[in-house]
Formats: structure tokens, sequence, C-alpha cells
């Protein structure tokens, strides 16, 4: 392995640094330490601002969960429109057990409510009547040729026959027939259409209540949705008080529960992970350099800084919590008296800080704002503890430096050459069999009962993606939905399991000419004149089937200025959305349950792309591109940290050397995810550029230092890991799924990190100096202190 | 304590009528026993059964009483089919899990298929149809149903439970025994939407030949697999 002259390495002396020296015209340590009152006044006034615009006099720091932050906002789920479970007590009195008691408490709710309950599928009596009405016009244009072989004589003659002879059956009453509605059978064609529209089938398993809401097949569970722009606190209060003395439980479900429990899980959680963090953060620097003060001044800073960033993130969340934590761990950094890589010790704090720089570039808007805020964060923390850090110390003593300290490493070439090959075929094939999560279904809880019944049940809010169609009013609107609803229902079943559109009940004026002359053909009349006089020749009472007979009718259309204006009117109000433009209507396309799914990119007929938006559409849309996104955004920061380092170094070849380690490290950290079945996705990629930006410090520390043939001080590399590991560690014991997963990466990384730039980078170096030279660098010269 | 004298009748008023209560839920737990012991004793000895079946349907979808005459035919444990006579009938077939109404006329047109979990009411009224005929002590009859006594006749009267989506289909199942050899001998089937079904039964013949009942199954059969291949 390398070989090693051990110069020293016992418990670190304070001693001044060369920094103190005449040498440098401009340090900051310096400049602090002259007017040290001055500074730590100067930062008590502005830490004390912080908190004050933070918590005080500003709009403080809400906690929130916004679980879909990942998303793009388009794609997100709606936050105003909650759903609620109704379910029986299980103490409830038999006598009052029962469904009627769970309609009849559906139905106190939509009183109280008013417009704020939406009927989620189309009131039941209106939508059977509707269809009944226009069922000729809704059939499917091949289902016309069945049509017609259904209504001849010898067709309508043994429909005739084989109703009376299911009749015997005792089964005939209680099951599927319903002869008064279809005598024919005619429903088998047109079930393709009616099923979507509270028919039978509504929405899952569930079908639709007289009043649009759902009930499970049991009975023993009503699902309502909600529209409001009051809070949902207040809207659920209501929902409870109607409620009243009933047996009945009232849980809020669907992605507007899941950001409730984020947002309670992110509340609960804060203190806890920002004290672990603390407190393993605590233990490290104590235990390295082994001075009470010097490590409480380091936190001190380190708090300090984290309000300074507290008073402009707009939230606590799901995503800045990790973040804040990890910020704590990165910036540590700072503070640690390290080596250089340049003379004026800046790129570490810079590679550091534009590590997630790449992710303005993402697709999710929480890591986009980071991508900035990690930069003012660790810009702000590097600040504090290169200006508050020495001007402490200076005052109260306690200040540790390891300063010519370390051990003469010796760079094994071939080696480090055969042992990055190795980890970067590895990696190649790891990134191309991990497996990907997308940022949709994260949930920082697991999910609990009501939440389970809701998909089990009803349906899968996280698979529902929506399609917009719009017009220059309302008529004209649902006229397009229309004809965007014919084109979303090629999707299923292939696509999708269900489309859920007011578009597929209505027909555009074309299509209703259309359909009107094949209907002409059919000479609908003259059958549905045969078909009474068989009826009663075979002893049934024509009357009786009067409804079925009704719908021969061709004069009266699906049109969609009658469905606004008509009975289902109010049930359209789920599907309306406003826009600038006119009106608009939303199509529900409910897609299949395999994440690994193509997602559909329907064309409308007018070759108008029908984009689906949705949380599962914008993750399906992300899996087809993340492994080249992530490509992008690796080589990116590996770029960035090489430029930094050769503008510190001017050194090609260290440069390079930093480049290289960047990957192997990333490399590393994609194969230990799959050996750990770890899931690759956007909620990990902060973690994956961290430990880059770390590897590229580590490698340029270590390469410089071999380079200029001064000890390497290996302990400061393993120390300023081990911050990260510790802030990392943080979130792996917080049991909140993502935040782990995010943990294990950057403990996994960090490790890597200093082993690759310790024992890889080094020998890169050496390689590629031979390889360019031929010769080994010069003897070291005077620059490259502790940083 | 003193107590008046309105106290002590309204007192012995209320332990009257609650002894009433009481002896008239032990005279119908009664009455129960003694109904399914007396159908306990014929269908306990049931291995398979042959029996005339007379089906009236009264229904506003016709114009006079639908009246067609066919067999019954149970196997042990729970194979039930109602077999009209004649191509113009069709054949229920009850068994296990499966409910299906098949045509007679083997080019007909079957009926919409009958998934249990779709159809709660018509799967509670075919588990009732089976135990009917089915050995046993009566239980799997009057699970998940009130039952209802009543004085005069040898009857059972079963309820779906109140509440329940079943009541909003089928309203009552009325269950008539042989005074004697305890037999059923008539089921009336009374539907939510106003039709009444009776089954009549007649000349039962309790554990026939296996090839009389073989011989009805593989008719029964042969139509199950023509409506599938159709």
């Amino acid at each position: 392995m390398i070989g090693c002259d051990a110069v020293h390495d016992g418990p670190p002396p304070p001693a001044a640094t060369d920094e103190d020296g005449p040498g440098h015209a401009l340090s900051l340590r310096r400049w602090a330490r002259r007017r040290a009152s001055v500074v730590i006044g100067l930062w008590l006034v502005l830490s004390a601002a912080a908190i004050a615009f933070a918590w005080i006099w500003g709009p403080g720091v809400p906690i929130e969960g916004r679980i879909e932050a990942l998303l793009p906002e388009g794609d997100r789920s709606a936050t105003d429109e909650p759903l609620v479970l109704l379910t029986l007590r299980a103490d409830a009195p038999a006598d009052r057990a029962s469904s009627d008691t769970l309609l009849a408490t559906a139905a106190a709710i939509g009183d109280r409510l008013g417009d704020e309950r939406v009927p989620l599928a189309p009131p039941a009596g209106e939508a059977a009547a509707w269809f009944d009405a226009h069922a000729l016009f809704l059939v499917p244009d091949d289902a016309l040729d069945d049509l017609k072989v259904r209504l001849g004589d010898e067709a309508l003659s043994a429909a005739v026959e084989g109703l009376r002879a299911r009749m015997s059956s005792p089964l005939f009453g209680v099951g599927a027939d319903e002869p008064r509605r279809d005598p024919l059978g005619l429903r088998e064609t047109t079930r393709a259409v009616s099923g979507p529209f509270g028919q039978v089938d509504s929405l899952g398993k569930a079908r639709a209540t007289a009043s649009g809401d759902l009930v499970d097949r049991h009975g023993t569970a009503v699902l309502l949705l909600l529209d409001s722009e009051r809070p949902v606190q207040a809207v659920l209060d209501d929902v409870i008080a109607a409620i009243g003395d009933a047996p009945v439980d009232a849980t809020l479900v669907g992605p507007v529960h899941v950001e409730r429990v984020a947002r309670e899980v992110v509340r609960a959680r804060s203190l806890q992970v920002a004290a672990i963090a603390l407190a393993a953060l605590a233990m490290v620097l104590a235990a390295a350099l082994r001075r009470v003060r010097a490590t409480a001044s380091i936190l001190a800073c380190l708090a300090s800084a984290i309000a300074v960033v507290l008073a402009f993130v707009p939230t606590i969340d799901a995503w800045s919590l990790p973040m804040l934590v990890l910020l704590a761990g990165f910036a540590c950094e700072g503070a640690l008296h390290l080596q250089r890589i340049s003379t004026r010790g800046w790129p570490a704090a810079a590679v550091l800080a534009t590590a997630l720089l790449p992710l303005v570039l993402a697709p999710y808007p929480a890591w986009r704002v980071w991508g900035w805020t990690w930069a003012f964060g660790i810009a702000v923390a590097v600040l504090l503890l290169r200006l508050v850090l020495p001007a402490i110390h200076a005052r109260i003593g306690g200040e540790v430096s390891w300063a010519n300290r370390g051990f003469l490493w010796h760079a094994m070439p071939v080696t480090s050459v055969l042992l990055s090959g190795a980890i970067l075929g590895a990696g190649g094939w790891a990134s191309a069999n991990i497996r990907h999560r997308g940022a949709d279904r994260i949930a920082l809880a697991p999910i609990d009962a009501a939440q389970r019944r809701l998909v089990e049940e009803f349906f899968d809010p996280a698979l529902v993606v929506r399609a917009t169609s719009t017009g220059t009013d309302p008529a004209a609107a649902l006229e397009t939905t229309a004809a965007d609803a014919r084109v979303l229902a090629e999707l299923v079943p292939t696509h999708a399991s269900r489309v859920d559109s007011p578009g597929s009940l209505v027909l555009r004026t074309e299509e209703i000419d259309r359909r009107r002359a094949a209907l002409t053909e059919l000479a609908l009349p003259t059958r549905m004149l045969t078909l009474r006089e068989m009826l009663e020749s075979r002893g049934f009472r024509a009357d009786a089937f009067g409804e079925f007979l009704r719908t021969a009718r061709i004069e009266d259309a699906p049109r969609a200025a009658a469905m606004l204006d008509g009975p289902l009117g109010p049930w359209l109000r789920r599907y309306r959305i406003e826009t600038t433009e006119g009106a608009a209507f939303r199509s529900f396309v409910h897609l299949g349950p395999d994440p690994e799914a193509e997602l559909p990119r329907p064309v409308a007929a007018d070759g108008r792309a029908l984009p689906l938006r949705g949380p599962a559409a914008a993750a399906r849309r992300d899996r087809d591109e993340f492994r080249d996104w992530l490509g992008i955004y690796a080589l990116c920061q590996m770029w960035l940290g090489a430029f930094i380092v050769w503008v510190g170094t001017r050194s090609l070849t260290i440069a390079m050397s930093a480049a290289f380690s960047t990957l192997v490290t990333q490399c590393a950290v994609l194969v230990a995810m799959a050996a750990l079945r770890l899931p690759l996705g956007p909620t990990v990629l902060p973690g994956i550029l961290l430990v880059g930006a770390a590897a590229t410090i580590a490698a340029g520390r270590a390469c410089r230092a071999i380079d200029l043939q001064r000890p390497l001080f290996a302990t400061g590399l393993i120390v300023t890991s081990l911050c990260q590991v510790a802030a990392a560690l943080a979130l792996v014991a917080s049991d909140v799924p993502p935040w782990r997963q995010l943990g294990i990466v950057v403990v996994i990384g960090s490790a890597v990190a200093s082993g690759v730039g310790l024992f890889v980078a080094p020998g890169l170096c050496r390689a590629l100096r031979r390889f360019a030279r031929g010769e080994p660098p010069p003897p070291a010269d005077a620059e490259g202190g502790d940083e | 304590m003193k107590l008046s004298r309105r106290s002590c009748l309204a007192g012995g008023g209320l332990a009257l009528v609650g002894s009433a209560l009481a002896r008239a839920e032990d005279a119908d737990d009664k009455r129960l026993q003694n109904r399914l012991e007396l159908w306990a004793n014929y269908a306990k000895r049931t291995n398979n059964l042959l029996a005339r079946l007379t089906t009236t349907r009264e229904t506003s979808l016709m114009q006079s009483p639908l009246v067609v005459t066919g067999q019954l035919v149970f196997q042990a444990p729970a194979l039930l089919v109602l077999r009209d006579d004649g191509l113009s009938g069709s054949t229920t077939l009850l068994d296990g899990g499966t409910m299906a109404i098949l045509p007679n006329q083997p080019t007909g047109r079957a009926g919409p298929a009958l998934p249990r979990d779709r159809w709660p009411a018509a799967a509670w009224l075919a588990d009732r149809l089976v135990a009917l005929f089915a050995p046993g002590d009566g239980a799997a009859i009057v699970a998940d149903s009130r039952v209802e006594v009543p004085r005069g006749g040898y009857r059972l009267d079963l309820l779906p439970p109140r509440n329940s989506e079943i009541r909003k289909v089928l309203r009552s199942v009325t269950v008539h025994l042989d005074a004697v050899a305890g037999a059923v001998t008539e089921v009336l089937i009374a539907e939510a939407q106003g039709d009444r079904v009776r089954l009549q039964l007649a000349d039962h013949r309790q554990n026939v030949a296996a090839e009389d009942i073989t011989r009805v199954l593989d008719e029964v059969n042969a139509l199950r697999a023509a409506v599938e291949r159709k």
C-alpha cells in the first residue's frame, strides 16, 4: 500500500500558523485576531438580528411538510381538494352500523358544507338518466355494427326468449339483469363508456351514491371530496360538527393527508435530528480537537450560521431540514485548520459552496432553491468560522493548529489506477442496474389504515394524472374535452386503468350529426316497434320496458351545453378550472400501478399534445431522463470542482486528479447503493453531489501535499469526513425513510471520499504527471499552509 | 325507604313485561330449534336429491305470472342445479363459489356473469338455497340472517341483515317444510322491486343412484361448455 514516514501525529498542541507570518498581505484570520472585540461584537449583533428576523419580528420560520416540493408545480397534487373517508366506528350500535348511517352522515356533511363538498363521481341517478337518454350516441363507433346485428329480427327474438328463460331463475332479480332498462343486453357494448360514470363501477371497486360520493363495495366506508379555500382543519372541524353523535369517524386521506402527516413529522423530528447532529458533531470535534473551548466556539459559529440561513429560508420542510443538518456537518470543514489546496486557502470553500450549483438545472424545485441556498449557507459558515473563530480564540484561547504535522506519503500510481478503474467499472454497472425511486409516493411516515383503505377500496390518488382541455367558453371547453376524452380512452388498458372525464358523456356537434346519420340508418323507431310486438307476443307487458324503448329517440343528443345546464352541471365543478384564456376542464387518467411502465404521451385529434400532469407523470418523466441528467449534474460538479482546484493550484494534473477522485467516489457510492438495494432518485441527489465535493477537496489536499512533498495530515482529512458522517448519522437515526436514505448515501460517500483522497488521488496525480512529463514534480515550495 | 303505590305498580308491570318478553324470546328460540330439528331429520341423510320443481315468478314485467316446471338436483356437499324442462327455459347452477344462469337452448345468450363480490344479494340467496338441501345442523341456513318463525305452519322466514346492501335487493326468503318428513317443499323469495318467486318442490327422491344425478350433471356441464365456447 502507500508507504508513509511519520513526522509527528500526537495530540494537537495550540500553535501559531504560518499565516501569521509577514508573508501574507491579507489574512481574514490575522485581521480578526487583531480586532477580536469588534468581530465578536458584530457577530453577536448579527446573530441576534438573524434570530430576531427569523423568529421574533419577521414572519418566523414556519414548519411545513412540502413533501411534493421535488415535483414541478404543475405536477403536484391539489392542496385545496381534501378527501375525507367516513367509516363506521367499531363500537357503533348494531341497528346503526350500516351504510345508511354513512350515507345519512355524508348528506349531513353536504348540507353543512354546501358548495365546499364536490361530487367525486356523477350522482348515480342523474348519470344513469343521462346515459340512458343518450346511450346510442355515446357508444363507440365500432359498437354500432354490433348494435345493428342485435336489432335484427332474429336477434331480437333470441333476446326476448333468453330474457324469458332467465326469468325462471331465482337469481334473475338479484343479479346483473336489468330487464326494464336493458332487455336486449346492449349495455355489454356500452360498459366501456358507462363504467367510469357511475352506472355500476364508478371508481375502482366503489360505486357512486345518489349524491356523487363513493361508497365501498361492503358499504362500510364513504369517500367525500371537498374543495375549499379555508384551512383544511377548519373544514374538517365542520365535517366533525356535521357528524354529530352519529357513530361515524371522519379521517382525512389522500395527498392533503400525506402533506399533513409530513408536516407533523418535520415538526416532531426537527429538534430531535438537530440535537443528534449537534451531539455527534460535538463528540467528533471534542475527540479530534481535545479542547472544550475550541469545540464550543465552532458549534456556536455553526449555530449562528444556521440561524442566518434560516432567516432567509422561507420554511423548514421535509427537504430543508436534512439539508440544514448536512450544512452543519460539511461546514465544519472551514473550522478545521487543514492543509490548503492553494496559497490563499479558498478553493476548498469554493468547491464546497458550488457543490449543489448543478442542481439549478434540475427539474426539482426544492433542490433548485437549495443549489443557491447551500452556496449561501457555506459562504456564511466559512466566513463566520474564519472571522469569528480566530477572534474568539484570541480572546479566550483554546486554538488548535495542525500545521506542519502529518506523514510523508508516497503515492502508488499503479494501485490507484487499477483501483479507480475497478470502481469506475463497477459504478457503470451499478448505475445501469440500480432501482429508480421517483419523487412521487414519498411519505415521511408509514401509510395508516385509512390511507390504505383509500387505495384498496377506492383508488390510488398517487396514480391519478390530469389532462387539461381549454375553450373560449365552458361549452367549447367541454366539447374539446369530449374530443380529448376519446383519445385518452385509448390509453386503457395498456397504460391506464381508467379515464375519468366529463367529455366521455358529451359529443362535439359534428360528432352528433355524424352519429345521428348513422343511427337513422338503423331505423330505430321501427326496430323498437318490432321489439314491442315481440315482447307482447311472448307474454310480456311492453309498457314495463318503456324506459328502454324511449332510449331509441335520437332527437335528444348529448350536447355540452345541455350537460352544463342540466342536473349534471354541479358535478362538473370537480373538473372545471379557471384560466385566463377562457374555460378549461380537467380529465383524470388513472395510470397503471407499474412504476416502470412508460408514460403515455397522447396527441389530440387536431395534433395538439395532451400532456399528462401529476405526481406519477412527473416521476415517470423524470425516471426516463434521470440517469442522463445525473451524469450531467456530476459532470458539471466535476468540472466546477476541477476548475476551482486548477485556479487555486494552477496545476492541471491536480485538477484532473481531483476530478477523477470525484467520479470514483460517486461511482463507489452507486455501487454501495446497489449492494444495499437503496433506490436512486432525486431524494438522494444532493448527497451524491456533496460527497463528490468532499472527494474533490480531499483529493486536492492530498495531491497538493504529495506534489509539494509536504507532510499530509491524514487525521485532518478523516476528521472532516467524520464531521460529515456525524451529521448524516443524525439523518440515518431519524427513521424517516427519505432522510435515512440521504443520510446513508452521505455516510458512505464521505467515508469513501476521505479514503479516495488519501489512497487513490495521490497515485492518480503521480500517474498523470508521469504520463504528461515522464518525471516527478519539482520539490516543494513555501506555499500551502493550513486552512 | 318508602315506596309509593304507583312505583310498586310500575315496577311490577315492568317485571311482568320483561318476563313476558323473555318468555317470548325463549318460545321463538324453541320454535326455531324445533323447525331446524325437523329440517335436519331429512337433510342429514342427503347425499343427493332429485325433486320436481315448479317455479312461479309474479312480476310486473309479464301480463300473467310465469310458471315453469323443472327439476331440482342437489349433490352433497354444495352443488345445486335448478333445471327447467324444455329448451325455452334455463338452468341455474350453484356450485361452491359459482353462480350462473345458463340458457337451456345451447345457442342462447348466457346471462351476465355473477361474481359473488359484485352481487352480494345473489350470493346471500345462493348460500341459503344450497344450505337448505345440504346436510348440516341448520347453522348455514340462519347465518347472516334474521330469522322469524311464525306460530302456525312449518315454515321459516329468513331475512337479510337490517340496513344491509342485500336488504335493498331482497326482502325475505320463506321456507316451507314438510310437517312429517322435514323436507323443503316450497321456497318463496320476495324481491325488493316487487317480484315474488315461488319454488315448489314435489316428488322428493333422496339418495338416488349416482348415475341419475350424473346424467343431469353431464347435461349441465355440456351446456356450460357450450355457453363458454360461445
